[in-house]
């Protein structure tokens, strides 16, 4: 890669180079080739200037909005299934048949497609979805609600899921559900979250959960779930509610003013309301795989009135130092130490 | 770009596995989606562009060959059924103009600095005066990152048409482009500079 041709390279070369453009755009996978161009301006100090004015142009291009339409993700693969079950049965002439060969072309057509939905549905099997720090995903879930996990945080569930057994699922760290109301009786109805310790119970609706430290927090902004705990106690919960539970107990009840601030992880990387120091310094650790030193136990105390929104790290650590009177100081790429005073 | 999984699912959904053709749904659905939108605000007409495509790669997937990118492939394919369908709909109704358009939408982030966000606005919005095909360059470019052969590819048209495409892009671009913005740019590069760690690599 060390070549002379980029030593004078204009704005209309990194425009033209094909490995800029794919490195650029986040496509390069190669972490040679990725290391390269981060490395680009200390290289070739003479070009810098042009390689930053592309870098920002194109950023600020790529910043558009992305149309996913996952809304209809499902419906469109349902009628796409539809589509190919009847063409694959499809009889070639059909009007030189009498009507018993009718019948008999119509109940193919019919187990062509539940063959198709058997082969695809009724495999089961466990499926396990995780996520790496920094990472979120979400997943569709067999009878199409969703979860989104948030940074190292993991979901199970069978892949099959039946109208004659509750649909169930096992959460690690935090997640926020939005689960489709079936209308129909039986326990197929049921929708339960299995966490630490405790169990959900659902009726269509959203709520976030959070698993973390042997803690597990509820909060519900759509619906009425139940949470069963230590075998035989329950609890209904409303929307607005928000619960903890830990070392066997239910301990923290409230009512949340803006029930949907709960789920703005799922927007924004990282987001906080009335956050202290040590409730920060846990999601650095916890999601984000930091390690933070905090030289007075009592910093983490400290709290950051209003609501932090941010997208990364390093702008979080901006307005830490920004509104609190402490000092971060980064060691190495994973390390924080945290000092008071300026 | 071909990932691995791209190869394995592809080959396996030739062979007839239900479940490769669903995933090869599951990767690219959202793709597909994004960039027919910008050439069309008709959600269900996008919607039967992927039926379409998914359908008939399926019934025909016996004859299909072995792409250099499934992505690529499944682009060229989207786009001139795509096409296609407009044309044939333009016959009947009159599609106020969005037959040949392509658009960009901006989407404010209050996490941007205050020079950011108004430079990516008026990046955007130069963009989107320019012709359609120009802004489709530009987009298959800077947006999917793709190189000149595989633009050729999609668009259908031949390398040197390509690169002149692009340069005609560019050109009208920097016509466009008033001082303000230049003055913007300028502005933040000031600031980038200052702050160069701090330049997130765009992802996606």
């Amino acid at each position: 890669m060390n070549n002379d041709k980029y030593l004078k390279y204009s704005l209309q070369d990194f425009l033209d180079d094909d490995a800029f453009i794919k490195w650029v755009s986040g496509k390069e996978q190669d972490p040679v080739a990725a290391q390269f161009w981060s490395e680009y301006p200390v290289l070739y100090p003479a070009a810098a200037a042009n390689f930053e004015f592309a870098v920002t142009v194109i950023r600020s291009y790529r910043s558009q909005e992305f149309w996913d339409n996952k809304d209809s993700k499902a419906r469109v693969l349902e009628r796409i299934t539809a589509t190919i079950a009847i063409q694959d049965a499809r009889p070639v002439r059909m009007r030189w048949l009498n009507n018993w060969m009718r019948a008999a072309a119509v109940a193919l057509v019919i187990s062509a497609g539940v063959y198709m939905i058997v082969n695809h549905y009724f495999r089961p099997q466990m499926e396990q979805i995780a996520t790496g720090y920094g990472e979120m995903r979400t997943v569709t879930l067999p009878d199409h609600s969703t979860v989104t996990l948030n940074a190292s945080s993991a979901i199970s569930f069978n892949e099959e899921w039946s109208d004659k057994k509750a649909r169930e699922v096992w959460i690690e760290g935090e997640a926020y559900f939005d689960v489709k109301h079936i209308n129909r009786t039986g326990p197929g109805q049921q929708f339960i979250v299995h966490s630490n310790g405790i169990s959900i119970e659902v009726l269509g609706t959203s709520f976030n959960v959070r698993s973390r430290h042997g803690r597990t927090k509820v909060g519900l902004i759509t619906g009425k779930i139940k949470v069963d705990y230590n075998k035989d106690r329950s609890l209904v919960m409303l929307p607005g509610d928000y619960v903890e539970y830990a070392n066997n107990q239910l301990s923290v009840t409230r009512k949340l003013d803006k029930p949907e601030k709960i789920k703005r992880w799922t927007e924004i990387q990282l987001t906080f309301t009335d956050a202290t120091l040590g409730e920060i310094i846990e999601t650095l650790q916890d999601n984000y795989g930091y390690t933070v030193k905090v030289a007075d136990a009592s910093l983490r105390k400290l709290m950051i009135e209003g609501d932090i929104n941010v997208t990364n790290v390093e702008e979080l650590l901006t307005v830490i130092t920004t509104t609190l009177n402490v000092k971060i100081d980064q060691p190495s790429k994973k390390e924080l130490v945290i000092t008071s005073g300026k | 770009m071909q990932s691995e999984s791209h190869v394995l699912w592809w080959n396996a959904f030739k062979q007839g596995d239900w479940d490769a053709f669903t995933a090869l749904y599951g990767e690219f659905y959202e793709l597909l989606n994004n960039y027919g939108r910008k050439f069309t605000r008709d959600e269900d007409l996008i919607h039967d562009v992927v039926h379409d495509l998914f359908v008939r790669i399926w019934t025909t997937r016996q004859r299909l060959g072995q792409p250099v990118s499934v992505k690529n492939y499944l682009y060229k394919a989207f786009r001139s059924t795509l096409f296609r369908k407009i044309q044939s709909l333009s016959r009947f109704v009159e599609l106020d103009g969005e037959g040949g358009g392509f658009t960009v939408n901006f989407i404010p982030d209050a996490s941007f600095r205050q020079e950011e966000q108004e430079l990516r606005k008026q990046v955007i919005e130069m963009v989107n005066t320019l012709p359609a095909r120009q802004q489709e360059i530009i987009f298959l470019r800077f947006y999917e990152g793709m190189s000149y052969e595989e633009i050729s590819v999609i668009m259908d048209i031949n390398m040197s048409s390509t690169y002149k495409l692009l340069y005609k892009a560019l050109d009208n671009l920097q016509k466009a482009s008033n001082k303000q913005t230049w003055l913007l740019i300028g502005c933040l590069f000031f600031l980038l500079k200052n702050f160069s760690k701090k330049i997130p690599i765009p992802e996606g």
